[in-house]
């Protein structure tokens, strides 16, 4: 019996590629919510409208070599605003690691990296939204509990 | 001294005023504009070049970043703002979610209804930009006014600061 090759605790963490398309990447989103089928045109095209934003819009993900396939994902975008002098603040969202892929600490390396993203595009503060009971691993993280989420859905 | 203008029941100082909102421009720099945000947050004056860089940066984004504002017109300040930005996503077939910021309307001026009519017109420009949903993070006090506006509670919000 093949051994199954156990995945590495040190992936290395990069930029969304248009190729993540054919990695899975669509299918990760989907344990997170609802994620229907992206053709690789539609795919194309929202890499198109996210990849303007440049720095101000930074989709990241964990590629497992062994299977070539995106085992997990993060993104921050940076709002600018005018209060503090003209500041800017990172958000974090759609932060998810594969069922398979839990355990090695991927989500937490992937957060902290977003985090230094919007360290180094001189953010004054990075904020997200969380289920109550992720609170804790985002504490982990470095984050705290701050106020609440509101939403309405059309 | 002017006497502050006394608002009530949509009325400013007894006379009916429009308070319309409007997109932010340029020249509410001089309309007190980040003086109004300092009722928010620490916000330092900006100078005219400061602002009109940033104003620059946030114009460049179109629709997908929108700052209302109400001036009133017999002070010629700016009395109530709030914005939105679009994120766009992959997920839920390319979807996009609005996101309310920095609402903020003049102590002076409370008792119109500026805040709730500066989320609805956010909320139906996020609507006619396709978003899918518009979230806003808010203090638990502010629950009861953000439910006015038809929101419902729906996570934490989460922060770390630098």
């Amino acid at each position: 019996m093949r051994s199954i090759p156990l995945i590495e605790g040190n992936l290395p963490i990069r930029p969304l590629e248009i190729s993540d398309h054919k990695k899975g990447f669509v299918e990760l989103l989907g344990q997170l919510t609802v994620c229907p089928q992206l053709t690789e045109s539609e795919f194309q095209v929202r890499f198109a409208e996210v990849a303007k934003l440049g720095e101000n819009h930074c989709i990241c993900v964990i590629e497992d070599p062994n299977t070539e396939r995106i085992i997990a994902t993060g993104s921050v975008f940076i709002e600018k605003k005018f209060i503090r002098g003209g500041s800017k603040v990172g958000h974090i969202e759609d932060v998810v690691v594969a069922k398979t892929a839990r355990g090695l600490c991927l989500g937490q390396r992937m957060v902290n990296h977003l985090v230094d993203h919007a360290k180094a595009t001189g953010c004054y503060k990075v904020v997200l939204a969380c289920a109550p009971e992720l609170r804790e691993f985002y504490e982990k993280c470095g984050f705290e509990d701050k106020n609440v989420q509101m939403s309405v859905y059309f | 001294m002017e006497p502050e203008p006394l608002v009530e029941n949509g009325k400013i100082n007894g006379q009916k005023t429009e308070l319309n909102i409007r997109q932010l421009e340029i020249s509410d720099h001089a309309k007190g504009f980040v003086e109004l945000l300092s009722q928010l947050s620490t916000c330092p004056s900006l100078s005219q070049s400061e602002f009109e860089a940033r104003f620059a940066d946030l114009a460049a984004l179109g629709d997908d970043h929108h700052i209302a504002v109400v001036e009133d017109p017999t002070l010629g300040r700016i009395v109530a703002t709030g914005s939105i930005f679009i994120e766009k996503k992959f997920l839920r077939g390319c979807s996009s979610v609005a996101h309310i910021e920095d609402v903020v309307v003049d102590k002076a001026t409370r008792g119109a209804h500026l805040g709730q009519r500066i989320i609805n017109y956010l909320v139906d420009h996020a609507k006619a930009a396709g978003c899918y949903k518009v979230i806003l993070d808010c203090t638990p006090e502010l629950r009861v006014f953000y439910e006015k506006c038809g929101f419902e509670e729906k996570n934490v919000q989460m922060a770390l600061y630098f």
